[in-house]
């Protein structure tokens, strides 16, 4: 067991890659065949992924399950190291969730270059859950770019008519922000090698201290460019633009992995990398990211409630939502953090099954516009079900996950700052105006077209996975603290630090497999970083 | 130098003097069996230069591919490939005196240049055009310049570099101009050779001044010289003109203006060799040069090279993105690599002993070569059937129709791009690194924001290859057949690319140099000049 303690996030991170390898031997022709393989896949991922949930233990903030292996020469300091905590955990969890779905909603919605586009896909994931399981920069460095390379060619090859546009704007935008946070983390890591008795190193846990002990003017610069590279991938206020083009042109599958984990993944960075490398950088430029981050939500909604085209609402609704997510990482409490995690997880699975109802219908129809639409629940009632089920959890219904996640976010942005936490709540009453709108528009009235009323309901596989995304969003609803105690001491860890000022702390948990006979008995080895308090 | 003094000297005292002071000299400075192998990659490329030559002359037709040539160029290039693997000093040493330094720079250079010049041998032959490279002739100023770029690099004084700068640069203008009735490929060829002549000039007189003040040509002895504007402005002149020859050879802006057109005009199999190793090796022989001190104690080097780098890599960046042609793009992407290398050069010249610089250095520059190296290759392969000097459009949609070659064109190119995990991001990685450890932040920023300018031409090709339908323009690549060994080529080069990016650049971890080891004689240690 502790074999598998060692080795379960390596394997998550490249088992979908052996994937890619089967894929190309099956037989071109059988494209069913490659899809069910494709989804064996997920599948096969999402049960090792269990292994984290079964053995994570909830009462530490380290970095669990962790593996340290060379990688470059020793003296450039850079290593293969990966761990989870509480906050990665969550994340890499909602990951091998949403791919099996999306991999069966691709079955209807990709029709061309199936076994391309799986394979991107694979990739896709393996890319994500390294960004998310990775422990050094450069490590991170390298997964968080490769996860734009499938991106760029899903929404590329199977987007709409203006993919060409929409792809490059998405490539430029993130690599611009990403490649500044290579300036910083090149800077640290010099650094960290030129103080006296250090040696040059990339490993996060040792650059937590570094980085935190700089001055503040050092530290701004810094967290400028990290903050940047994931204000963009969030994305941020004034960032945002790319997002609307790449939703909307993105094919229904690339929609979904887009903003149920791609989006998460600027929310992650900041939580994991800008806030406790520069808690005091962060603690100054608080009110500007808050600003920013409450722009965002009214902003998001105001234009949200302007859009005719379906897709493009819900995307707008993603900029007002993952406001609400920045705004409460930068309140710096307790409540904030746990419902900016909580948050992110929720939009990517209420989004998410938005994406695929949209996918959905304009599969039948090939049109999103909501004037095409309108009394779909008389000739489509499944589908109205899970749709407005959907709509419940992104406006934050009591009882739906949503609900629980606003409503820290809210309490938290209060504590911090009475001003925003008024403004962001009125994104919450500007949400329930379009969602409704939108629901009101497509499934209830009259049934005033004629070729909508020959559409088909959700069919049984479509069925499946709408039904799978609502059960869960209402899970989340009920059964809030048992998933935020998983990441309640690493929440608490990074809000200690950055409240004191004082520099992160964590280690690596790593479990060696023990070759005696009196029972394997877990050794926990201290790596070269900091011991805990 | 200070023999021929000597032997002046002597002889007014006896005749048979000045015979033995030169037998001294030369037992000094020639080296022993030993130094022979070591030099061996040299000496068999220009063996089979030579011998290529040769047996050229019993050939009926000039115009026609040479087989036995051929041959000879695959042997020498691959022997010249192995042999620096099992001979090799362990400590670095120095043969004719310091004309010759073998330490891990130039081990890696002999090797990445006997594989550059067996890679550009072997796609010749695979393509119609490429064939035209195989006659005799031609194979043999390949090989001498191959061998050319060899000694230059390893040069540790100024004659010996300048003579392998000629032979290389000799080489390279009929090359440029290689049997083409095409006005444009002449007007190219003539272009690289008076600005190239210029070029050489510049050098001789950048560093006939420095003489001046170290009365030495070893590179050795250019960091005793103290750089300021009033006591010394002749060095400081001089050193600027030196460097500004060589910014020529590597074509960075703004003596970049030549490298356009010659790109274009030559094949594809060509421009790869001449876009690649000749950077390759006067990169390093600016490194050689930096290491030494030159310039220390006045900021007029790391001005120039920032000043340099900085327009080079926006002139590259911006230039390449209003050009149609893939090979002019490539051009501007060369030249914007070109400005990259000067992060490392800034940083050498404002501490000599900066050993990330060296080492970043040494690792982007290999990695561009493996890069563009395979990047023309596919070009080649591409033009094959096709007319030459293709434009973006006519790529539009060919990843459908050659999945393979498409890919590993995208490879090259993310590659050159910078985008992990390929090969690439490593070296940019490195250099930011060794700009940040100089203090130059601006200038890493400055290579970042470009950067992202030319990832987007980058991009439009992929977009082209990827992402649009093709049409009627649409390239037909030839495939299976005769050409049944190129995707294997093509498809090496891009495994070792992508290896190269996963592994990280190891070769240049801790590489030995040494900037001169000539032994001290006694001659010289007892005070006489």
């Amino acid at each position: 067991m502790a074999l598998v303690h060692g080795w379960i996030l390596s394997l998550l991170v490249f088992f979908p890659l052996a994937g890619i390898a089967l894929l190309y031997l099956l037989p071109k022709s059988s494209d069913q065949l490659i899809r069910n393989v494709a989804l064996a896949v997920t599948v096969i991922e999402l049960l090792l992924s269990l292994h984290l949930i079964a053995y994570f233990d909830p009462a530490l903030p380290h970095l669990q399950f962790a593996q340290d292996l060379a990688w470059l020469p020793a003296s450039t300091g850079i290593r293969y190291i990966v761990g989870v905590d509480g906050l990665s955990l969550i994340l890499v969890i909602l990951t091998t969730i949403l791919c099996p779905l999306v991999v069966l909603s691709s079955f209807s919605s990709i029709e061309k270059h199936t076994r391309e586009f799986l394979a991107l896909f694979l990739l896709l994931e393996s890319a994500m859950v390294g960004a998310l399981v990775a422990v050094d920069l450069v490590l991170f460095y390298v997964f968080w770019e490769a996860m734009l390379i499938p991106m760029y060619f899903i929404i590329g090859i199977w987007g709409g008519k203006d993919r060409i546009y929409a792809t490059t704007k998405f490539f430029i935008y993130t690599v611009v922000g990403s490649l500044l946070m290579l300036v910083a983390f090149a800077y640290l890591y010099y650094l960290h090698g030129s103080m006296p008795g250090k040696s040059y190193t990339t490993n996060l846990i040792d650059l937590y201290r570094t980085a935190a002990e700089l001055p503040l003017d050092k530290q701004l610069w810094l967290f400028a460019a990290t903050a940047l590279a994931f204000a963009i991938k969030v994305p941020l206020f004034p960032f945002h633009t790319w997002l609307p083009d790449a939703h909307v042109q993105a094919p229904t599958p690339g929609s979904v992995i887009l903003a149920g984990v791609l989006l998460k993944m600027g929310t992650y960075g900041l939580m994991r990398f800008s806030i406790p490398m520069f808690p005091d950088a962060a603690k100054a430029a608080a009110p500007v990211m808050m600003s920013l981050a409450v722009i965002g939500i009214v902003y998001g909604a105001l234009i949200a409630w302007r859009q005719t085209d379906i897709k493009k609402l819900v995307a707008y609704s993603s900029v007002s939502h993952l406001g609400f997510v920045v705004a409460g990482l930068f309140a710096f409490n307790e409540q904030g953090f746990n419902g900016a995690l909580y948050q992110m997880v929720n939009h990517g699975i209420s989004t998410g099954a938005l994406f695929l109802l949209i996918g959905v219908i304009y599969e039948r129809r090939h049109t999103r516009e909501m004037s095409d639409f309108g009394g779909l629940a008389k000739v489509m009632p499944w589908y109205s079900v899970f749709f407005i089920i959907a709509t419940m959890g992104s406006v934050a219904l009591p009882g739906t996950g949503g609900f629980i996640g606003e409503w820290l976010i809210l309490l938290g942005v209060f504590k911090a700052n009475p001003v925003f936490g008024v403004i962001a709540g009125t994104g919450v009453i500007l949400g329930a105006i379009y969602m409704l709108w939108m629901v009101l528009k497509t499934v209830w009235g009259p049934l005033t077209h004629e070729e909508n009323k020959v559409l088909k309901d959700v069919t049984g596989r479509e069925a499946f996975v709408l039904g799978s995304l609502c059960v869960c969003i209402f899970v989340f609803g009920f059964a809030s603290k048992a998933i935020l105690d998983h990441a309640q001491s690493t929440i608490i860890n990074l809000q200690r630090s950055v409240s004191s000022g004082t520099p992160y702390q964590t280690r690596l948990i790593i479990k060696q497999s023990v070759w005696s006979d009196d029972g394997a008995q877990p050794l926990e080895r201290q790596s070269v970083g900091k011991v805990s308090p | 130098m200070s023999s021929s003094l000597t032997a002046g000297n002597a002889a007014s005292v006896a005749l048979s003097e000045p015979v033995q002071a030169i037998r001294e000299r030369l037992a000094e400075v020639l080296p022993g069996i030993m130094g022979y192998y070591y030099i061996f990659p040299v000496l068999v490329l220009l063996a089979g230069a030579f011998l290529a030559l040769m047996l050229g002359v019993f050939r009926g037709k000039f115009s026609e591919p040479h087989l036995p040539s051929f041959g000879i160029g695959i042997v020498s290039a691959a022997t010249a490939a192995l042999v620096p693997l099992g001979f090799w000093p362990t400590a670095p040493t120095a043969l004719f005196g310091s004309g010759v330094l073998l330490d891990g720079i130039s081990k890696l250079g002999f090797i990445v240049i006997a594989l550059g010049t067996l890679f550009t041998i072997m796609m010749a032959s695979l393509t119609n055009t490429g064939r035209l490279l195989l006659r005799s002739d031609m194979l043999a100023l390949l090989l001498f310049a191959s061998a050319g770029m060899m000694t230059m690099l390893a040069a540790g004084e100024f004659l010996s570099f300048f003579v392998s700068l000629e032979v290389m640069s000799l080489s390279m203008y009929i090359l440029v101009g290689y049997q083409r009735e095409d006005a444009k490929s002449l007007e190219a060829a003539v272009k690289y050779f008076i600005l190239g002549a210029s070029a050489s000039g510049l050098i001789l007189l950048g560093f006939a001044l420095l003489y001046l003040h170290t009365g030495s040509i070893r590179f050795a002895d250019l960091g005793a010289v103290r750089f300021s504007y009033s006591e010394t402005p002749l060095a400081v002149i001089g050193s600027i003109l030196l460097f500004s020859g060589l910014g020529f050879k590597l074509a960075m802006a703004p003596f970049h203006s030549w490298a356009p057109d010659v790109y274009q005009s030559a094949h594809s199999t060509l421009t790869g060799y001449m876009a690649t190793l000749v950077k390759f090796s006067v990169g390093l022989v600016v490194l050689r040069l930096l290491v030494s001190g030159v310039g220390h104690g006045s900021g007029v080097l790391v001005t120039f090279f920032w000043v340099v780098g900085a327009l080079s890599i926006a002139v590259g960046s911006l230039f390449g993105l209003v050009h149609n042609s893939i090979k002019r793009m490539l051009a501007y992407s060369s030249i914007a690599n070109a400005g990259y290398f000067c992060l490392a050069f800034a940083a050498l010249a404002q501490d000599s002993s900066n050993t990330i610089a060296v080492e970043s250095l040494v690792a982007y520059s290999v990695i561009y070569v493996v890069l563009s190296l395979g990047a023309f290759a596919v070009l080649a392969w591409f033009e094959e059937d096709n007319r030459e000097d293709l434009l973006k459009e006519d790529l539009a949609g060919v990843g459908q129709r050659a999945p393979f070659a498409s890919i590993c064109l995208t490879i090259f190119l993310l590659g050159l791009a910078g985008i992990p995990p390929l090969a690439g991001f490593f070296g940019k990685f490195m250099l930011i690194q060794a700009a940040v450890s100089a203090d130059l932040i601006g200038l890493a920023v400055f290579l970042v924001l470009f950067s992202c300018l030319s990832l987007f031409y980058y991009l439009s090709v992929i977009v082209e290859i990827w992402l649009k339908p093709s049409t009627r323009h649409t390239i037909d690549v030839v495939q299976g057949g005769d050409f049944a060994f190129l995707p294997r080529i093509v498809g090496l080069i891009t495994v070792v690319s992508l290896i190269l990016g996963i592994i990280g650049p190891r070769w240049a971890q801790g590489i030995n140099f040494s900037i001169a080891t000539e032994k001290v004689s006694a001659r010289q240690s007892s005070g006489l000049p």
